[in-house]
């Protein structure tokens, strides 16, 4: 509980701040203009566009760094260009010779010893 | 709480120009009048607004929900553009805007309340800047006290001293509007 000078001192500021909100929210509208928006807009396209630049710059990197650890000094298409044929040949390879063929005739080798039978070589030790 | 923005904001950052719009469409009319009365300059202003927009745009991408109310963080980018103006501008400004105010307009009621206007735009121009954001805010454009002192980044008892200070020296200034 305050004194009564606080209390008039308080009831003034409420009355101040009711008024300063009545006069400022009857302040007119601020209008926006079309050129701003424009303005604001190409800014983000500029934004955007420069993002996706850097997008496609950190791909670029990446690629430079793994071109130099697999062809260090040479453009990016030849490694590039190298994988491809590898790619292409193995594909080529097992089309034309493929694993399930080469299974089943009858080509699997089977290799037995007996455990008891004497070594096949001879290293030169009873000679 | 959910904030209404989120989405727009994400969306924005991925480069939907639809989103960036509808965001300019929800914010760009309360940045814009606050930049304008904080800086009392419509080119300045606009250069503000378009600052923090700006940095709204590279920041889209990173926003984390959460965090902050999209709305809160965009006034005070806006208001932090205000203040790095009124700084570069100095003082001069100000008593420039003393001298906007000129209580023998014509009495036409249109001219009466744009003089009107004018004299309490005069009378903001003369607060400190810091006042003068937290009066816009919390009078003109329906803050809490919270969401205030979030914008301006201090405690409430700072802001509702910073409003105490601004409302006695516009009511020694526009009392004769008060009274009459």
């Amino acid at each position: 509980m305050g004194t009564a000078d606080e209390v008039l001192s308080r009831a003034a500021a409420a009355d101040d701040a009711a008024w300063l909100d009545h006069a400022l929210k009857g302040l007119p509208s601020v209008p926006v203009p079309a050129a701003l928006e424009t303005r604001i807009l190409a800014s983000f396209e500029v934004v955007t566009e420069r993002r996706k630049r850097g997008l496609a710059g950190a791909v670029d990197r990446l690629a430079g760094r793994l071109r130099d650890a697999v062809w260090p000094g040479v453009p990016v298409w030849r490694p590039a260009a190298a994988l491809a044929l590898s790619l292409a040949l193995g594909i080529a390879a097992g089309t034309v010779f493929p694993l399930e063929d080469m299974m089943a005739d009858g080509g699997e080798q089977i290799a037995s010893i007996a455990l008891d039978a004497p070594p096949a070589f001879d290293l030169g030790e009873n000679s | 709480m959910i904030d209404p923005d989120t989405d727009l904001v994400a969306r924005a950052g991925r480069g939907d120009r639809a989103a960036a719009q509808a965001l300019m469409a929800r914010h760009l009319p309360k940045m814009l009048t606050v930049a304008r009365r904080m800086l009392g300059d419509p080119a300045a202003a606009e250069d503000a607004v378009q600052d923090a927009f700006l940095k709204l745009w590279t920041h889209a991408a990173r926003w984390q929900p959460g965090k902050a109310k999209f709305e809160t963080w965009l006034y005070r980018v806006t208001v932090n553009k205000c203040y790095d103006r009124l700084r570069r501008r100095g003082t001069a400004r100000l008593e420039e805007a003393e001298e906007v105010a000129d209580p023998a307009l014509p009495a036409d009621s249109v001219m009466e309340n744009a003089a009107l206007a004018r004299e309490i735009e005069a009378a903001l121009a003369t607060l400190p800047e810091r006042q003068r954001a937290a009066i816009l805010l919390c009078h003109n454009q329906d803050c809490s006290n919270i969401q205030a002192a979030e914008i301006l980044q201090i405690s409430v008892e700072a802001l509702e001293s910073l409003l105490a200070r601004g409302r006695r020296t516009l009511r020694a200034r526009l009392g004769h509007l008060k009274d009459g």
